[in-house]
């Protein structure tokens, strides 16, 4: 069994879950990929990531909804939630701020566009 | 039995309309003045690529069905000149992740073509295999991609239709920044551009499925129908994979005499960036090829799709055409 850790990441933006994976892949995590909520919630249950990189702004099941589900599960709750915000601050239409993120029971907020070595020293700092 | 391919996900668009036309490769004013247009309207733009050969630039963008009507307003001149080809109820189907496989490619035009659904365009992201369709015939499309390519169990493709429970999800409005905020920008060096053009119908023969049979990868593949029913075709790849690729697009091309003459390969740089919610953000393509026409730089090509834009430049212009972007794009630190 591989002993590296498992990283699910989950966005829409699947250009984005790209990058995030080939960087992730390149510091030797091993990684999940999902592409909405719901997904997400099933890879979940299958894999039990050490940690997830997650969206807020999703089709099916929003980011929001998922990290509440996670933190209030008791065999979820301990799964490092890493929240990516994208919608600018100045965008007053919308709930899916950097703002809006920090309201959460998230362990961690990256506002989008992200800094790839940034998200990589919150996920080493977060395991 | 034959394999299947997998895939990660696929995705289909809503409603969209297609608005093709070509120029001078020297040229850019339609381009322009219909983005400028299309900025004024507070219109994004999910899609936009250009091919080029012999002096012209075909360019083919779309946006969203129920943006055309306000389009149409505010761009009547340029709309009713009858040198754009306006094309309703078109679709794409988002194939993820590509891995840059050509074979992927071959595979899935291969199924179309077989359930005799025509393709308008393909273009590429950083991960996603885009293909361009009526959208009448997504669901169709689907069903015969996937007699060649496989889903993860979980998975059912996804819709623009976006449900939280019985709700909708919130959908946020388009918006407009100063300066274009990316994740960085990426200069690739000594890629091979090749171009073709050639009947659509040959797409079914023999030489084709040969295309990525040898796991060739592409950095940027780009190709367009047009009206004649002729297919352009661009592919960017590395050095290693030039003449194996080379052979099979001259084996196509061989098979008929129209092909000839339509052929062109030179070495090329890449220039590419991407940015998040760009699906979101209105006026970035006017600004890009705005940057680009200020600064003298020769376009060759482009696909912009999903989040990523993709600028195809002459050799060596790469590191001049980034400079000129610097003054439109930012990295937030």
């Amino acid at each position: 069994m591989s002993d590296k850790k498992l990283i699910l990441v989950v966005d829409d933006d699947t250009d984005l879950v790209e990058m995030i994976s080939m960087k992730l892949e390149s510091e030797n995590f091993q990684v999940a990929k999902a592409y909405d909520g719901v997904e997400a919630f099933e890879k979940i249950k299958e894999e039990k990531p050490a940690l997830i990189i997650l969206d807020v702004m999703m089709p099916r099941k929003d980011g929001y909804v998922l990290c509440e589900e996670l933190k209030n599960s008791d065999d979820y709750k301990d799964i490092v939630v890493v929240l990516l915000t994208a919608v600018s601050d100045a965008v007053s239409s919308t709930n899916y701020t950097h703002m809006g993120g920090k309201t959460t029971l998230a362990d961690d907020y990256v506002p989008k566009p992200i800094d790839l070595d940034k998200l990589m020293e919150i996920v080493k700092d977060n395991l | 039995m034959v394999d299947t391919l997998k895939l990660g996900g696929i995705k289909l668009s809503g409603e969209l309309v297609h608005i093709d036309f070509q120029e001078s490769a020297k040229s850019s004013e339609k381009l322009i003045t219909l983005l400028r247009r299309i900025t004024e309207a507070k219109i994004t733009i999910p899609h936009l690529h250009q091919v080029q050969s012999a002096g012209t630039i075909y360019t083919s963008l779309c946006i969203a069905a129920e943006d055309f009507p306000r389009l149409a307003v505010e761009a009547k001149e340029e709309l009713q000149t009858g040198e754009r080809r306006v094309i309703p109820s078109m679709g794409t189907i988002t194939l993820f992740p590509h891995r840059f496989a050509l074979g992927l490619y071959t595979r899935v035009i291969q199924a179309l073509i077989e359930a005799e659904i025509p393709f308008h365009g393909v273009s590429t992201s950083i991960s996603a295999l885009v293909i361009h369709c009526e959208y009448l015939l997504l669901d169709q499309a689907v069903e015969a991609i996937l007699t060649c390519c496989e889903l993860p169990d979980n998975h059912t493709p996804l819709r623009p239709v976006v449900l939280l429970g019985d709700q909708p999800v919130e959908t946020i409005a388009v918006y407009w920044e100063p300066k274009i905020r990316i994740y960085g920008m990426d200069v690739q060096q000594k890629l091979t551009r090749i171009s073709w053009q050639m009947p659509a119908e040959l797409y079914g023969n023999e030489e084709y499925r040969k295309l990525g049979s040898q796991e060739e990868k592409f950095r940027l593949l780009l190709g367009q129908t047009q009206e004649n029913s002729v297919f352009h075709g661009e592919l960017l790849i590395e050095d290693r994979w030039r003449k194996s690729t080379l052979r099979t697009i001259h084996a196509i091309l061989a098979c008929d005499s129209r092909c000839l003459g339509s052929f062109n390969e030179e070495e090329v740089d890449l220039v590419s960036f991407h940015g998040p919610h760009f699906q979101d953000r209105y006026g970035i393509a006017e600004r890009v090829f705005v940057a680009l026409q200020k600064g003298g730089i020769n376009l060759l090509s482009s696909g912009c799709t999903g989040t990523s834009v993709h600028l195809v430049v002459g050799k060596g212009d790469g590191s001049k055409t980034a400079e000129c972007l610097a003054e439109v794009c930012t990295v937030p630190s």
